[in-house]
């Protein structure tokens, strides 16, 4: 992986980590997974047909389509899964850099979770392969109709299965069509941000591969040994089997993904999907309701108090002010259930008190008082400084009420602040350093240099 | 120093949305909140659509038998062991007797069905010369490698069709006689033995090669039938459009099967009287018995099937999108659970404050 990078100016370092640095390692580590998981299931449904051929390595998949699978019809959607999928959006990424540790910690892509997705593949190989075999099986009658003599039977007697005349490639299409619409099922259970893009690129590989599978099965009768695949695809096109097949089987295999993932970001959402409900839920700050601003926390005033004042004082004020926005927001937001528990007034001083006794790292003011004075800058400053309080309390693993608390200190942090930003960073409210809230630009570095100083 | 926000620098990259990742972005978030309905209503749909394939493939009859004789017992068993330990087989006559107690509904289909015969075999599935069945006059007598050992005959002649799986073509025959009344004469039922191999197969895949002095069996001078063969192909039948390359028996047969218990179109009823259905009465079926099989431990059975617009009887569809449907629902259940929890340990701490 390369990491050679030459910013032209030292305040995009930070984006240039915290965001690219982040989004780089999300993307990879989810689309090597993607592609360890298609590659096994896809040989997985090959594995399974040896079962049932004698164990003679024969392959019930065209060989034109094995060749083309993975270069035409299911490289584009992870294409741009893999460049353009965002997990946790920039801002909030920005406004809470502890995120980051994600990617130091090598969260996203551990033995354990490649081997989880290799059993997850196994297990859709396995629903892919024996969904259509078993609708082409014929089950012999060992039952009671098997006549063995002159005797007269029943005609209502049924055993027998569907009619499996059914030859290799004509059985062996769908179940190519299955592992395609599997395999863009999943990224879709992966992709956490849908563009235009994404939606194309899906429906195009679904398009690009039966007008591919149309015309090399009109092309030449005889040109493909030993398929030949002539009239395959259009004879199933004209089967209503083959799309209740296709239907079922994507559905079938990715049912335990989906309902895992489902259940674990609402029982125990990891700190990213935690950064995306929250992002989910900041468009709702017009519910907030106007007497809450009417306790003081405007930012016009705040940027004119000093930075003397007492940050606890402050602090707890703040967040008292920001239960109710909590408050607020939840009655009208939706998603994120395990995010908001409240907290007593005490439990919360004792921890905003302890936040202030963390020593910030002694660099990053310093780089902040030297740096002029764009508006990026201070945004960043200010969101180092008054983050690095908080890795702490946010770096905390297991789920707990501690969790949920540190959750809320975020959200206390946030609520202040995107209640007055529309969609960027510039945030013009000047709070303790314990939020992560950027500055009035031009105005403020004065007060910033006031409040990192004090910091040390 | 200054900066100023509006000029702009020679390197600077592209302002879209698509390089600086502004797309607009439908972001969802599988928790119990979006998953719920996507649960509930794919659930309900597939356990609908599960009970109508269900009660259609109940609606659909089979009838079955296991011919093979290997048993001891039955018609045919006198036939399997004349048929052991001789290569080729004697030809033999055994017959099936069943009655039907109610009207069979049509069309009727009559399959073959062969167990534990590997079609699917590689070795097999490559042993044939498409250019030679697709008629074309140069590959007639210069078939391909791939189908030795079929591929010249002992004396040294090109075999046509040459390869492992024409030279394994199913050579039993069946004819369906019903007796209308009790002790009364059996008359034959009419076994429609065209239209059962794909169009595209009759009509594109497999062709004849040229007449030579409109003679079929001129064409295939020079060429040898296959070993297991006891005919020529230009004398599979007497009708001039069902035999050699086109007879629908081969053209069948030469569709190499999926699994190794398949079945295999033999005729269609769909003549006369027969065309409604099968009406109660007695019916027998002569078997001419030439196709061995207890060489490899496999079966043979005839089948009688009614179709409908999802193939034969098929109640595996139905059962797993019904299976499907409940897990789809039940999991839904279990995120509703979830969902109510949560949110009330959420309104249960909020009323603490």
């Amino acid at each position: 992986m390369a990491s050679d990078f030459a910013v032209p100016r030292f305040r995009y370092l930070e984006r240039l980590l915290i965001v690219h640095g982040h989004w780089c390692y999300s993307r990879l580590a989810n689309m090597v997974l993607y592609f360890f998981y298609k590659n096994t299931m896809f040989v997985g449904l090959l594995f399974w047909f040896q079962f049932y051929c004698g164990f003679s390595a024969s392959a019930m998949i065209d060989q034109w389509y094995l060749i083309f699978f993975n270069l035409l019809f299911s490289s584009l959607p992870q294409l741009v899964t893999g460049v353009l999928d965002k997990d946790v959006p920039a801002d909030v990424l920005l406004a809470q850099p502890q995120l980051y540790q994600s990617g130091q910690n090598r969260e996203e892509y551990r033995p354990r979770a490649f081997w989880t997705n290799m059993a997850d593949a196994a297990f859709q190989s396995l629903v892919c392969f024996f969904i259509p075999y078993l609708v082409s099986w014929h089950l012999s009658g060992h039952l009671v109709c098997c006549v063995r003599g002159p005797q007269t039977q029943d005609t209502t007697v049924f055993q027998a299965y569907y009619d499996s005349d059914v030859d290799i490639f004509t059985w062996g299409t769908p179940i190519t069509a299955i592992a395609l619409l599997t395999f863009l099922l999943h990224l879709g259970v992966e992709t956490k941000t849908w563009t235009w893009l994404n939606w194309i690129a899906c429906g195009f590989s679904i398009l690009l591969f039966f007008i591919v599978a149309l015309i090399y099965n009109s092309s030449c009768a005889t040109c493909y040994p030993p398929s030949n695949p002539y009239w395959t695809m259009q004879t199933l096109m004209g089967d209503p089997v083959f799309y209740l097949t296709c239907i079922i089987a994507p559905v079938a295999a990715l049912l335990p993904r989906l309902f895992i993932k489902a259940l674990q970001g609402t029982l125990f959402p990891t700190q990213l999907q935690l950064g995306r409900q929250l992002a989910k839920r900041s468009p709702k700050k017009p519910n907030i309701p106007k007497d809450i601003f009417a306790q003081g926390q405007l930012p016009q005033e705040q940027r004119s108090s000093s930075s003397s004042e007492a940050p606890s004082q402050d602090g707890t004020s703040q967040a008292s002010v920001s239960l109710e926005k909590v408050v607020v927001s939840r009655e009208h937001g939706l998603v994120p259930l395990s995010m908001l528990p409240m907290r007593t007034p005490s439990q919360e001083d004792s921890l905003l008190k302890g936040l202030h006794s963390q020593a910030l790292r002694p660099f990053m003011p310093e780089e902040a008082a030297q740096e002029r004075r764009p508006q990026d800058s201070e945004m960043k400053h200010s969101s180092t400084s008054g983050t690095a309080s908080l890795p702490p309390i946010f770096n905390l693993p297991n789920l707990s009420s501690l969790n949920w608390i540190s959750s809320l200190s975020l959200v206390s942090g946030l609520g202040s602040v995107l209640q007055f930003s529309q969609s960027s960073l510039q945030v013009d409210k000047q709070d303790d350093e314990f939020l992560p809230s950027p500055p009035q630009p031009a105005c403020e570095l004065r007060a910033l240099r006031g409040q990192t100083a004090k910091s040390f | 120093m200054t900066w100023s926000v509006t000029a702009r620098g020679a390197h600077q990259p592209d302002n879209t949305a698509f390089t600086q990742q502004r797309l607009p972005a439908w972001q969802p978030l599988l928790s119990a909140g979006i998953t719920l309905p996507l649960f509930f209503c794919a659930g309900l749909a597939f356990i609908g659509l599960g009970l109508g394939l269900y009660y259609t493939s109940n609606g659909i009859k089979e009838l079955e038998y296991d011919y093979t004789g290997t048993s001891g017992t039955g018609n045919c068993s006198a036939c399997a062991a004349a048929a052991e330990g001789r290569a080729p087989p004697p030809s033999c006559q055994c017959a099936w007797y069943f009655s039907l107690s109610e009207f069979f509904q049509g069309p009727v289909f009559l399959y073959y069905e062969l167990s534990n015969f590997y079609q699917n075999y590689r070795r097999y599935v490559v042993s044939r010369d498409n250019a030679q069945l697709s008629g074309l006059p140069s590959a007639l007598r210069q078939p391909i490698n791939e189908c030795a050992p079929y591929q010249f005959s002992a004396a040294g002649l090109p075999i046509a069709p040459c390869g492992a799986i024409a030279n394994s073509l199913f050579n039993d025959s069946f004819s369906l006689w019903h007796q209308r009344q009790a002790g009364g004469l059996y008359v034959e039922v009419p076994l429609d033995r065209t239209g059962i191999a794909w169009w595209s197969d009759y009509h594109v895949k497999f062709r004849n090669p040229p007449l030579v002095n409109g003679s079929l069996a001129l064409a295939f001078q020079g060429t040898a039938p296959p070993p297991n063969w006891h005919r020529p192909v230009y004398e599979l039948s007497p009708d001039p459009n069902n035999t050699g390359f086109i007879n629908q028996d081969f053209v069948v047969w030469m569709r190499t099967a999926a699994l190794p218990t398949f079945r295999k179109l033999y005729a269609r009823i769909r003549q006369g009287n027969y065309s409604a259905g099968l009406p109660p009465g007695a019916y027998r079926v002569s078997i001419t018995y030439n196709y061995p099989v207890g060489a490899f431990g496999g079966q043979k059975r005839i089948i009688f099937s009614s179709i409908s617009w999802m193939g034969g009887r098929n109640p595996f569809l139905g059962i797993a999108y019904l299976v499907v449907g409940s897990l789809c629902i039940l999991m839904g259940f279990v995120m509703l659970v979830v969902y109510i929890r949560y949110q009330d340990q959420n309104d249960d701490e909020a009323d603490e404050e």
